[in-house]
């Protein structure tokens, strides 16, 4: 990957359309940098030798063969789904209270609520990871378990939903609430009638995207983690090993999966949109 | 936290009664007791210290010092400093075209184009991590196409298990995380400024670095911030890609602190500069309005 | 969950459905607090219903050496007791050690204990005592593995001492031609960029073997020869291509050309030899440091008895053939040794076993070890 090639140079002060050659060049090499490793890794998913060298000599689909017979596999799949429902919907309803309170109210520190709310994502994960597992281990003598888990990745999707919903909350015209308030309506008619139909699409997409990080996630997860092992943490156990090859399959597996779940997301968000 | 929430300083205008605290109590509740005391309380593990295999908690400031004066950690917390910003600065110079490209150039399928940008950021970071150590291998992708290039003759073994290589790995994984922000900053710059500058006589350098770099400020803070933040608390990819797992990066010592080494003050203690060189970072976006608008 | 069927609820209901349930008087703002107090409480109880044990009474779970888990013996063993060996690899002893005390010894009912770490495991409260009579191949084992001072603490039993062997040097005979015979072929400039090194602060013995004048007890260094050892891993530094986690790692390693040479142990030949890979052992003259391995339970063993079995299983004719072909290990059942031949038992590095045994500098429990942990972490971090 030529880096040098994206350097920004002065950018012509001219009408849209006006597209430069260099331009789309270096965004095609971006684009190819962004996805070089995605198309290695399911291209080796398909490698018959165990050594990932290049060329690749002869296919096979043994690994995924192999990888649809692993049990273990499986079992850290569902523990995975299981987890990243539970934090997305802790998530769900922390965030939607956040950003609706947000939205709907004047008072002081909001930028503090804000700030705390997005912490646990701005700082490095490995904070959030070893933090609470001294106040797990540590301060409470609690054994570590899902719920430690689902604590920690409930903690940082939170503001993944406060950051959808908001941004759907501050397109949605004022004038609606005033109208319902006029007619005579509680605030919790209001927001039953009229505010929530509105934001479900943008809460389910958050949900979605909170889902998909928690599926993801290692870096805290790697610090909380009780008997059960995540997806991710069991394939980390297997890469630190080196040789799997079958993990190339799986790596391939999650990409499809995850791409599935992100345009779920980015099919609400447009409902959400043109509703 | 709850008596800046219950600062209610007046009823919004649609006539809404009584203050958001009902409805902020137990998100707030939340991140106080699972993610503001625990920060706290790792905090205070810094002044404490390990003897043999307990915690004592005698308030002490050896670790503290230690990370400032003890070999390694001085060196290893400029060498994650410097990696930070080079991989920081890198993100920018990728992340520019390529957003003004989607914000200005873009005519058809902008919004598929940015999903697609997005997309490798919600597949597996472990994967795309794993992924760069088969590209980069002795016998990987990459010396194999520069050797049918004829640009070396030999394979160039320096690319894997090295900090050529985490820093490639790096600057793609954490590269969404620019391109997001200053693709939304740049897409609100209107066309008019651009077009008037260009008017007034401004050639397109001048354009860009009077006008279009102020106004991206926010972005390219707001994406350095997570970049560089990212790059600081890493210790996957110095454990695949880097030689030395536990030592190469300042997270890699964190790590091994709680997870091998089990010494958790002197982890807690290494925690502190991370802590403030981000938050002073996010301080400082703040001030430029990277962390979005404040509507108070 | 809970949570989740009432959002599920809440979302699925209609804006004029919900009208009605509030107009009825069936969904107040009482309603409301009471879902959201729910929600709260299971968020609240979450940890301590977790206190109350998760796992299911069958399942094992270990933090072991790569290797020891082996579907070969844990399969049959798996299958007799109705049981699930679910196993977890780890790098180093410390690795051990912080994984049993990071979860108070409620994550892992064993661990793969070689001879320097029972000792901070039993100090730090975390195991079980292991009572002989319950392990029906105990009294087979070599009378120097039946109650060896490593796993026995005031007399008592801690450890089932079931495998041994030596951390030897391994290289690439199609890139290393003429045979290296000393350690220091592992800080030789020839091979730069070729070498590998386990990481690990215990290593620190194994080149202290290369001082001058020797020590006698690797392990027992004083300040000035830790000094030493550190100026000679400073000096590796820049030929190491990588420090090592695990055995797997060192394989795929030599087999991709990443490195020539490395540290490591018998297994790792039987892996690089299993995938036909070349590869080639050598015991170096200034001696080998090694490793002498129990099962030890915790004192927090979700199943105790399955894990007591487990060990019996593993020092029994089954689990002592697998170590020695899985692993290529050594082992400690005299019953299972004399069935061997001449050949096998020296491949094995057994033809004497308490003479063999004597020649390995055996890994020990290092008082001062956080002072070998910094010398580690400078020479690695140069």
């Amino acid at each position: 990957m030529n880096i040098a090639n994206a350097i920004p140079e002065p950018m012509p002060a001219g009408p849209k359309g006006r597209k430069p050659v260099w331009l789309t060049v270096a965004s095609i090499i971006t684009f190819l940098f962004l996805y070089l490793p995605l198309v290695v890794v399911v291209l080796y998913s398909f490698s018959a030798t165990k050594v990932n060298a290049w060329p690749i000599k002869g296919y096979t689909l043994d690994w995924y063969r192999e990888l649809f017979q692993d049990e273990d596999i499986w079992d850290a799949v569902r523990f995975s789904t299981f987890i990243g429902i539970v934090a997305a919907s802790i998530a769900v309803v922390l965030g939607t209270l956040t950003a609706y309170a947000l939205d709907r109210y004047r008072f002081r520190g909001k930028p503090l609520i804000r700030f705390a709310i997005g912490m646990p994502i701005v700082l490095p994960g490995i904070v959030t990871g070893v933090a609470l597992l001294a106040f797990f281990t540590g301060v409470l003598g609690l054994n570590l378990s899902r719920w430690t888990i689902i604590i920690g990745h409930a903690t940082f999707c939170t503001v993944l939903i406060v950051n959808n919903v908001a941004a759907r909350l501050s397109q949605l015209p004022r004038s609606l609430d005033e109208a319902s308030a006029d007619l005579g309506a509680t605030p919790l008619t209001t927001f039953r009638r009229i505010t929530f139909p509105l934001i479900r699409p943008a809460i389910v997409a958050g949900a979605i995207l909170a889902f998909t990080l928690s599926f993801d996630e290692i870096v805290v997860t790697f610090f909380l983690t009780g008997r059960e092992k995540t997806l991710p943490l069991l394939i980390w156990g297997r890469l630190r090993r080196g040789i799997s090859p079958e993990i190339n399959a799986a790596a391939t597996v999650i990409i499809l999966v995850s791409l599935v779940l992100v345009l779920a997301s980015y099919w609400f968000t447009r409902k959400s949109e043109t509703n | 936290m709850a008596a800046i929430a219950a600062k209610d300083e007046q009823a919004a205008p649609s006539g809404r009664k009584g203050g958001p605290l009902p409805l902020l109590a137990l998100p707030l509740g939340w991140m106080l007791v699972f993610y503001l005391i625990p920060l706290a309380l790792l905090l205070v593990h810094a002044f404490w210290s390990v003897d043999y295999l307990t915690i004592d908690r005698t308030f002490t400031l050896e670790n503290i010092k230690a990370v400032f004066t003890v070999a390694p950690y001085p060196a290893v917390l400029i060498r994650t400093l410097l990696m930070a910003a080079a991989v920081t600065l890198t993100d920018i110079a990728i992340a520019f075209p390529i957003s003004w490209w989607l914000a200005k150039k873009v005519t058809s399928h902008r919004e598929l184009l940015l999903m697609l940008v997005v997309f490798p950021l919600w597949s597996s970071y472990l994967v795309r991590a794993f992924a760069w150590k088969t590209i980069l291998g002795t016998n990987g992708i990459l010396n194999s196409f520069l050797q049918t290039t004829g640009i070396t003759s030999e394979p160039i073994s320096a690319f894997l298990y090295s900090k050529t290589g985490m820093y490639i790995t790096f600057c793609h994984v954490w590269l969404p995380f620019m391109i997001l922000p200053l693709y939304t900053i740049l897409d609100r710059l209107p066309d008019t400024l651009l077009e008037a500058s260009g008017d007034l006589g401004g050639n397109g350098w001048k354009t860009f670095l009077r006008v279009i770099l102020p106004l991206s400020l926010p972005g390219l803070l707001a994406g350095s911030v997570s970049v560089f933040s990212l790059t600081m608390g890493d210790y996957i990819t110095p454990s695949l890609i880097g030689g030395s797992p536990g030592t190469e990066l300042i997270g890699g010592i964190v790590a091994d602190q709680f997870g091998v080494a089990n010494n958790w003050p002197l982890g807690a203690a290494l925690i502190l500069p991370i802590l403030a060189i981000v938050i002073g970072l996010l301080l400082v976006a703040n001030r430029f309005g990277a962390l979005g608008r404040d509507e108070r | 969950m809970s949570n989740r069927d009432r959002t599920a609820e809440l979302m699925a209901l209609e804006p004029d459905e919900a009208t009605q349930l509030y107009r009825s008087g069936r969904f107040t703002r009482r309603d409301m607090a009471k879902f959201f107090a729910a929600i709260g409480l299971t968020s609240a109880l979450g940890p301590t219903l977790a206190r109350s044990g998760v796992s299911a009474a069958d399942d094992l779970t270990m933090i072991i050496w790569e290797g020891y888990s082996d579907e070969k013996y844990s399969l049959p063993f798996e299958e007799a007791n109705d049981a699930k060996v679910d196993a977890t690899f780890a790098g180093t002893g410390d690795e051990m050690f912080a994984a049993m005390q990071g979860s108070g010894g409620s994550t892992y009912d064993m661990v793969s204990a070689s001879s320097d770490l029972p000792r901070r495991l039993y100090d730090a409260d975390l195991l079980m005592e292991i009572d002989p009579a319950k392990l029906t191949n105990y009294n087979d084992l070599y009378p120097q593995f039946q109650k060896p001072p490593y796993i026995t603490f005031e007399d008592k039993l801690y450890g089932v001492n079931f495998a041994w062997g030596p951390t030897i040097m391994l290289y690439d005979p199609e890139q290393i031609t003429t045979a290296p015979t000393s350690w220091k072929a592992m800080l030789d400039e020839a091979n730069t960029g070729k070498i590998a090194t386990w990481n690990y602060p215990l290593q620190i013995a194994q080149y202290a073997l290369l001082l001058d004048p020797k020590p006698e007890n690797p392990f027992e260094l004083t300040d000035e020869q830790l000094a030493q050892v550190k100026d000679l891993l400073i000096q590796q530094r820049p030929l190491v291509r990588k420090y090592w986690d695990l055995g797997g790692e060192v394989a795929e390693l030599f087999m991709a050309k990443e490195i020539a040479i490395a540290d490591g142990w018998p297994y790792i030949t039987q892996q690089i030899m299993a995938e036909s890979g070349s590869i080639a052992e050598v015991s170096p003259e200034e001696g080998v440091t090694g490793w002498s391995d129990s099962w030890c339970i915790s004192k927090n063993a979700a199943n105790p008895e399955l894990a007591l079995k487990w060990a019996d299983w593993m020092i029994g004719p089954e689990g002592q053939a697998g170590i020695m072909e899985v692993m290529n290990y050594s082992i400690t059942n005299k019953k299972v040794i004399e069935t061997l031949d001449e050949a096998r038992r020296a491949a094995l590095r057994m033809t004497n076993v308490e003479e063999d045994y004597a020649r390995i500098h055996m890994w020990q429990f290092i008082p001062a070890y956080d002072k070998w942990v910094q010398v580690w972490q400078e020479a690695t971090a140069s």
